[in-house]
């Protein structure tokens, strides 16, 4: 997947677990490990939400690494 | 150059799909024909003949022995994960291994279900052939229909069980599985990523049953042909294909117009 993200630093940073985190943004606790995994991307909603939550911007967050192929 | 390219491998698309057909064609005559053969043969029909007392207790038997195995793996792995459970923190990641574990019931359930119609519906056909007369036909009565009340029964417990531990780790879930509105509840309460995933295994499904139907059709058909099955199994198989299809492509075409 072309993007990377630091979800999990900024959660730990925030102090709260992956349930907590899923409660804040309002989705579930595995979506937010799939997340950090990098086995899903969320929407650009649930992007901002948790950038929000996180007091930082989405870029931060989340990084595109274009692919060779493109 | 490039517009050429698209038509150059559309040619050849087209040439394999022509080719698929046409050994399928020959697959088929000679499918037919050995049907055919089949059909005729004396020796096939004596030991059919020969086999029905002893199939009606081996399929009772193998009725048994698949509602032990399944449910009791489906347990298995339940308590696998309920333990889990139980030494999870709330913060370590680990238990996304054990939760993965949880559909490992649900699926061998579902498999058991639909299996005991089949079973069900197998014995009470077969057992006038049984070897022991009227004492073992209704002897095989009253256990068929035990077997696939405690079955059931067996099913929805540990699907509950299993639904109840899904709930306990993710509290968002809604939804009881004894309620008719369950699947609505449940969907409900899923959010993007889980509708996401809902929907490449419903894609995946869709694709899957259009095969196996296929198949069904011409294992109906012949069936209907040379062993005299009638037309309902090719009736069943072809409903449950449209039903299928249409539902599916009418429920895309809902999305698209922002009607879901």
């Amino acid at each position: 997947m072309p993007l990377v993200n630091h979800l999990k630093e900024y959660r730990v940073r925030l102090g709260v677990n992956q349930q907590e985190m899923g409660a804040l943004v309002g989705t579930s606790r595995q979506t937010i490990s799939q997340i950090e995994r990098g086995d899903y991307s969320p929407s650009v909603t649930l992007a901002l939400k948790i950038a929000h939550r996180c007091n930082a911007r989405v870029e931060d967050i989340f990084e595109y690494e274009e692919d060779e192929n493109d | 150059m490039t517009e050429q390219k698209p038509k150059k491998s559309d040619r050849k698309t087209l040439l394999i799909f022509l080719g698929v057909i046409a050994l399928s064609a020959v697959v088929g005559f000679f499918v037919g024909m050995g049907a055919d053969k089949l059909a005729d043969s004396e020796a096939l029909a004596n030991l059919w003949d020969r086999l029905l007392p002893a199939l009606s207790w081996a399929v009772f038997a193998a009725y048994l022995i698949m509602n032990v195995v399944c449910l009791g793996l489906a347990w298995r792995h339940l308590r696998h994960a309920r333990r889990a459970a139980q030494r999870w923190d709330g913060e370590s990641e680990d238990i996304d291994q054990a939760e993965s574990e949880l559909s490992i019931p649900m699926l061998l359930t579902n498999a058991v279900m639909i299996s005991n119609f089949f079973f069900f519906a197998a014995v009470f056909v077969l057992a006038e052939h049984n070897p022991f007369g009227k004492t073992g036909e209704i002897a095989l009565y009253i256990l068929d229909i035990a077997v696939f009340c405690v079955s059931m029964a067996l099913v929805l417990v540990l699907q509950k069980k299993t639904l109840d531990l899904v709930k306990q780790l993710n509290p968002e879930k809604k939804g009881n599985i004894l309620d008719a509105r369950f699947q609505k509840d449940w969907l409900s309460s899923c959010d993007e990523a889980e509708r996401q995933a809902i929907g490449e295994a419903a894609f995946a499904a869709m694709k899957t049953v259009s095969t196996v139907c296929l198949a069904l059709w011409l294992i109906s058909f012949l069936g209907c042909l040379f062993f005299k099955t009638g037309l309902l199994p090719v009736f069943c198989v072809v409903v449950i294909w449209l039903a299928q299809t249409l539902s599916y492509t009418l429920a895309c075409r809902r999305r698209e117009q922002g009607k879901a």
